[in-house]
């Protein structure tokens, strides 16, 4: 292997700006078995992001049963919000877990989780929006 | 580049992109090795033992130190006055070392990521650029 190798001194004399390396590319015998197909698939350029996805949809899905709770709230039986309660705290959970997956960041991962579950909350009645404020601002100080 | 969250995000899209090109039974065990000043380096090793275990280095304070520590046929002799910039290649073997001169946005963006893969698909071809 070592034949291989290029000494920087020698380097150094085909070109003046040797000591800095930019954007270089080069194949020292690699073995060509691990890949395979030579057209470039559509998948590359799309680049999908499930995790990402999924947080999004969970935390619209998640506004969209505060809502339902806060609007409909003389129409649907006790039975019913308790039902959608519980459908926004398993999205809340699944925005959560996604969230994590998605940044790896435990201070986001808390900031999505504590911010759908204080949307549930004042949805259910549990709080005021005002007393949700005065607990945040108890929480960051 | 020691911020290991955007590190772990470029090997997740860089597996995710060349996944597309591996043959049947081809997984890829990676080391990051993160540094206290710009850029970084990655090693991809190809391999048929099903191993896709990625592991953080520790930190060095910069590329010249890894690749005076780590098996590379890329370059020797001294390498301390050497810098890195863009995104340099060097395929050898079963693997492939991805060195980061930057931390650029730009340099670690989804599109880059995709332009790395296709220029490692292009050089395993028998491309070569400086």
């Amino acid at each position: 292997m070592s034949e291989n190798k290029v000494p920087i001194d020698k380097i150094s004399k085909l070109a003046d700006e040797i000591r800095l390396i930019n954007d270089f590319s080069e194949n020292h015998n690699f073995d060509n078995s691990f890949l395979t197909t030579p057209a470039i698939p559509s998948e590359l350029r799309e680049n999908r992001d499930t995790p990402l996805i999924v947080m999004i949809t969970s935390m619209f899905l998640v506004l969209v049963c505060t809502a339902l709770i806060l609007f409909y709230n003389p129409v649907l039986s006790n039975a019913m919000k308790t039902f959608i309660f519980l459908i926004g705290l398993f999205l809340t959970i699944t925005a959560t877990i996604t969230a994590h997956l998605k940044f790896k960041e435990n201070l986001i991962t808390s900031i999505v989780l504590l911010g759908l579950i204080t949307l549930l909350s004042i949805s259910a009645g549990m709080f005021t929006p005002k007393e949700a404020l005065d607990k945040a601002w108890q929480l960051a100080s | 580049m020691k911020r290991s969250t955007r590190l772990k995000k470029y090997v997740e899209l860089f597996n995710r992109n060349i996944r597309h090109f591996l043959a049947p039974g081809v997984e890829i065990r990676t080391t990051i090795y993160p540094v206290e000043a710009e850029g970084a380096v990655f090693e991809f090793v190809f391999n048929r033992d099903n191993d896709s275990s990625e592991s953080l280095d520790i930190i060095r304070p910069t590329i010249s130190a890894v690749l005076s520590e780590i098996p590379q046929g890329m370059i020797e002799g001294d390498l301390d006055g050497v810098k890195f910039g863009g995104t340099n290649l060097y395929l050898e073997l079963d693997r492939i070392l991805v060195i980061k001169g930057e931390d650029d946005q730009e340099d670690w963006s989804g599109n880059a990521i995709i332009e790395d893969v296709q220029r490692i698909i292009s050089t395993s071809r028998g491309g070569k650029t400086a």
